[in-house]
C-alpha cells in the first residue's frame, strides 16, 4: 500500500532532496582526482545508475520466478515497474558514460564490449515492456514476462565480465578486484553514499509505479464491469 | 524422438520454400559482400568476413525459426504434439536438432565459400575445427531462438517482437563466436605475420556461453510451452 498523499509527497521530496544533496556534494565538493581532474565527478552519477540498473535486473529475476510460481498474484505489475525504472537507469548509465567518454577517450560512443552489452540491457528492458504490452491474456503475460525476466538477468554477469572477456576501451573493474580497489577511501565513501541514495530512489520509484499500475488495473476492471 | 524428427523433416519438406528462401538469401548476401569488398586488403577482410558471416547466419537462423513457428502456430502443431504423450523436452530436442543440422551445414558452406574467396587454406582439418567452433554457438543459439519464438508467437506482432528480444540475447554468444572464428581464420590465412593465436581462451568462453544458454533455454522452454 502507498502511504497517505501527504506522507507520499513528503517521502518523494525527501528522496529528491537526498539525491540532489549527494550528487551535489559529489559534483561540486568532493575531492578532485589526480589524473582525470573534474571530469571524473560524473562517476558519482554513472556508477550508482549502473549499479541500480544491475540490481533492478536481479529484482526482475526474483519477480519473474515469483510470478511463475504464483501466477495469480500481483507480481506482474512489479515486473513492469521494475523494467521501466531499469530502462531509466540504464539510459542514464549510457548517457553519463558517453558524456565522460568524449573528453577522456575523444569519442561519444565506441562499440566496445561493456558499452554494447549495456546497450543490450536497455534493449532487453524495452523488449520486456513491448512484450508486456503486447500480451493481453493475464496468465500468458505472467509466464512469458517471467521467462524473459530470467533471461534479462543473464545479461548482467556478461556486462560485468565483458571488460575481462573481450578487448575493450572501458577500464577493468576499479572497486571489486583481487588486488584491492584503485580508488581512494574518500572517493569510495562518496560513491557508496551516492549508490545507496540512488538505490533508494529506484526502490521508491518502483514502489510508486507498481501502485499506479495496480490502481489503473482496478479502475479498468471496474469500468469493464460497469459497462457490462 | 525419431518419430518427432521425421515429423518435423516432413513438415519442412512440405514447405520447401521456407528452407530454400533463407538459404538462397544468405548465399546471395555472401556473394554480394565478397564481390563488393574484393578490393580490400586481406587483413581487413579477415576482420570483416567473420562478422558478416555470423550476421548473415543469425538472420538465416531467425528467419527459419520464425517461419516454421508461424506455420506451427497457425496449424496448432505444437499444441497437438503436447496433447500427445510427447514431453516438451523431446519436442524441443527434435526440432532443435533439425534446425541445428540445417544451420550447421549452411554455416559451414557459407564459411567455406568466404574462406575460399579470402584465400584461406580450407583443409579437412580446418573444416573440422570450424565445425567444432560452430557447434557450441548453434547449441546455444537454437534453443534460445526456440524459446524466443515461443515467447513472441502468441503476440499479434511476433515478427516485430522476435528480433527485439532474440538479437540482444544472442549478441554475447555471437561476439564470442566471431572472435573464435576470426582467430581460426588468422591462424590459417596466408600473408599474415604467422604468429600463434591463442584460441583456447575464447573457445572456452564460447563453450561456456553456448552450454549455459542451451541449458537455461531448455529449462525455460518447458515453462513457455505451458503458456501456449
Amino acid at each position: 500500500m502507498l502511504p497517505s498523499p501527504r506522507r507520499h509527497h513528503l517521502t518523494s521530496l525527501l528522496m529528491l532532496t537526498g539525491l540532489m544533496l549527494v550528487w551535489g556534494y559529489g559534483i561540486f565538493f568532493a575531492v578532485a582526482e589526480e589524473h582525470q581532474g573534474a571530469i571524473y565527478r560524473i562517476l558519482y552519477v554513472h556508477v550508482p545508475a549502473a549499479a541500480a540498473a544491475f540490481i533492478i535486473s536481479l529484482a526482475l529475476l526474483i519477480q519473474g520466478i515469483m510470478s511463475l510460481k504464483q501466477p495469480q498474484s500481483n507480481w506482474i505489475f512489479t515486473g513492469k515497474a521494475l523494467a521501466e525504472v531499469g530502462l531509466l537507469f540504464t539510459s542514464l548509465t549510457l548517457i553519463t558514460g558517453s558524456l565522460w567518454g568524449r573528453p577522456t577517450w575523444g569519442v561519444w560512443w565506441s562499440w566496445d564490449a561493456r558499452m554494447t552489452t549495456t546497450l543490450l540491457l536497455a534493449l532487453l528492458y524495452m523488449g520486456y515492456l513491448l512484450l508486456w504490452n503486447s500480451v493481453t491474456h493475464r496468465d500468458t503475460k505472467v509466464k512469458v514476462c517471467g521467462i524473459l525476466a530470467v533471461l534479462i538477468a543473464v545479461d548482467v554477469p556478461i556486462i560485468y565480465q565483458s571488460v575481462t572477456w573481450w578487448r575493450t576501451l572501458h577500464q577493468p573493474p576499479s572497486l571489486f578486484r583481487s588486488q584491492g580497489s584503485t580508488m581512494d577511501l574518500p572517493i569510495q565513501l562518496t560513491l557508496l553514499g551516492c549508490t545507496l541514495m540512488v538505490l533508494g530512489v529506484a526502490g521508491w520509484l518502483t514502489h510508486v509505479r507498481t501502485h499506479t499500475l495496480k490502481l489503473k488495473n482496478t479502475l479498468e476492471q471496474q469500468a469493464f464491469t460497469s459497462f457490462r | 524422438m525419431l518419430s518427432l524428427l521425421r515429423f518435423f523433416v516432413l513438415s519442412m519438406m512440405s514447405n520447401k520454400e521456407q528452407v530454400l528462401s533463407p538459404l538462397s538469401f544468405g548465399l546471395a548476401l555472401v556473394l554480394l559482400i565478397a564481390v563488393g569488398t574484393s578490393a580490400l586488403p586481406a587483413d581487413a577482410k579477415i576482420i570483416i568476413y567473420p562478422t558478416l558471416l555470423f550476421v548473415i547466419g543469425l538472420i538465416v537462423l531467425s528467419w527459419m525459426l520464425l517461419k516454421h513457428f508461424h506455420t506451427f502456430a497457425q496449424e496448432h502443431t505444437l499444441i497437438t504434439l503436447l496433447l500427445h504423450p510427447f514431453r516438451p523436452l523431446t519436442i524441443t530436442c527434435a526440432f532443435g536438432l533439425l534446425i541445428l543440422t540445417i544451420n550447421l551445414i549452411t554455416f559451414i558452406g557459407l564459411g567455406w565459400l568466404l574462406a575460399a574467396m579470402l584465400g584461406v587454406s580450407t583443409s579437412l582439418g580446418w573444416l573440422l575445427s570450424l565445425t567444432a567452433c560452430l557447434s557450441p554457438y548453434l547449441l546455444g543459439m537454437v534453443p534460445l531462438g526456440f524459446l524466443c519464438c515461443l515467447l513472441t508467437t502468441i503476440t499479434p506482432s511476433s515478427t516485430m517482437l522476435f528480433p527485439v528480444i532474440y538479437f540482444p540475447l544472442a549478441t554475447p554468444l555471437t561476439l564470442a563466436s566471431i572472435e573464435v572464428y576470426a582467430l581460426l581464420w588468422q591462424s590459417s590465412a596466408p600473408g599474415l605475420d604467422g604468429a600463434s593465436y591463442a584460441i583456447t581462451g575464447p573457445l572456452g568462453l564460447l563453450m561456456l556461453l553456448g552450454g549455459f544458454f542451451a541449458l537455461l533455454s531448455t529449462w525455460l522452454i518447458s515453462w513457455a510451452l505451458t503458456a501456449l
